[in-house]
């Protein structure tokens, strides 16, 4: 076969992407989410209604869903520790698998090298008697994380790590300033929330789950 | 309040080659857009920039938690004091054939696949492009002789017939 024509590498390149498009159903379906969203977010409901009444329900409608509107945006961020706590005890109850095993973080760092960022030992004081018996990848609200298992005598627990982004986790007690950790609960089990070096972290206190009930 | 951004298709064509730049594949990429868009409208960013920031943070994080088991996404396998024996414009002279390059494309590493959407179609320099993901110039450098080296004589054999 002969060879085709060299050209520069950022040239070909630039013409490889350029063939990477999306079609228009494709564009169509990626705006339709978005002003899915946008709408949700922006008009309000009352909008469909008609006649001299339909004003009257229409205008009643917008105050109800405005006032909704504000009240949900208001405290999207300030959910966002039961949202966290909810997440680390639905993955604290399923148990799944470990990835990598080991006693310590030293241990277990040398797998997390997909992470932004490094795990970290806590100094909090309620990990004084927790063993670390390994970890797993996971994400908490979408951005990754590693998933930690420790063992409180017969029981296990679940500890998250991830990189701390307050415009995405919201403000958070931060142990270095001598604030304790937020306690919130979900599905029964105690989970504490903090920051620490950084990093966002979330510890289960939970007394039902021990070794037997590992998905392993 | 912070809403909902529309972007418009220049942005979205953008996002979903980026998306192309992790996955090597178009339909993956489009699955990927689409699941990155979803999760962003539940925390409406106030810029189309924050937006495009925001999704393609999520597209990448998304792409690392499923692919890890399936390919590796090596950010740390690079030795970071090798000797580095190129600038920021050794990537510049290199030459290949567009048929050689899309047969390459699927073979190199995601790492490698960002750094050259960034370096050729977002035009961002090698320093900007070590801030974006987070590791050392000198990594990025020795990453990017590794990629010039494998580039060039993976074309070269198919030039030759070869591969």
């Amino acid at each position: 076969m002969k060879p085709s024509l060299k050209n520069p590498l950022k040239q070909q390149l630039q013409q490889h992407f350029n063939q990477v498009q999306l079609s228009d159903s494709q564009f169509e379906a990626l705006e339709d989410l978005m002003n899915q969203g946008a709408a949700h977010v922006d008009t309000p409901a009352g909008r469909r209604l008609w006649g001299s009444l339909a004003v009257a329900a229409m205008f009643f409608v917008a105050v109800l869903t405005t006032f909704m509107l504000s009240q949900f945006s208001g405290t999207s961020l300030e959910n966002m520790p039961q949202l966290i706590a909810e997440e680390v005890v639905n993955n604290h109850l399923n148990m799944k698998p470990l990835e990598v095993k080991g006693g310590s973080i030293n241990s277990v760092r040398g797998y997390f090298t997909k992470l932004n960022f490094m795990p970290a030992e806590s100094k909090l004081r309620a990990l004084d008697s927790l063993q670390l018996l390994g970890g797993r990848y996971c994400s908490l609200q979408g951005i990754t994380a590693a998933q930690l298992r420790m063992k409180q005598g017969q029981n296990l627990q679940t500890q998250y790590q991830t990189e701390y982004l307050p415009e995405v986790f919201g403000d958070l007690p931060r142990l270095e300033k001598g604030e304790k950790p937020l306690i919130v609960y979900a599905k029964g089990i105690k989970v504490k929330v903090w920051v620490e070096k950084g990093l966002l972290f979330a510890l289960t206190d939970s007394a039902a789950i021990n070794e037997n009930m590992e998905n392993e | 309040m912070a809403k909902t951004m529309v972007l418009d298709r220049e942005n979205l064509q953008k996002l979903h080659r980026y998306a192309y730049s992790l996955t090597a594949n178009e339909a993956d990429a489009y699955d990927l857009l689409q699941s990155a868009i979803e999760t962003s409208l539940n925390r409406p960013a106030d810029s189309v920039n924050k937006t495009i920031a925001y999704i393609r943070m999520i597209m990448k994080n998304r792409f690392i938690d499923d692919y890890r088991h399936k390919q590796s996404f090596p950010l740390e396998d690079i030795d970071d004091h090798s000797p580095v024996s190129m600038d920021e414009s050794s990537l510049e002279d290199v030459v290949i054939a567009s048929h050689d390059l899309t047969i390459l494309w699927e073979t190199l590493e995601p790492i490698d696949r960002e750094v050259l959407f960034f370096w050729a179609v977002e035009g961002f320099s090698m320093r900007e492009i070590a801030d974006k993901l987070e590791i050392s110039r000198g990594t990025l450098l020795s990453r990017m002789h590794r990629l010039r080296k494998r580039l060039t004589a993976g074309a070269d054999d198919m030039q030759r017939g070869l591969a």
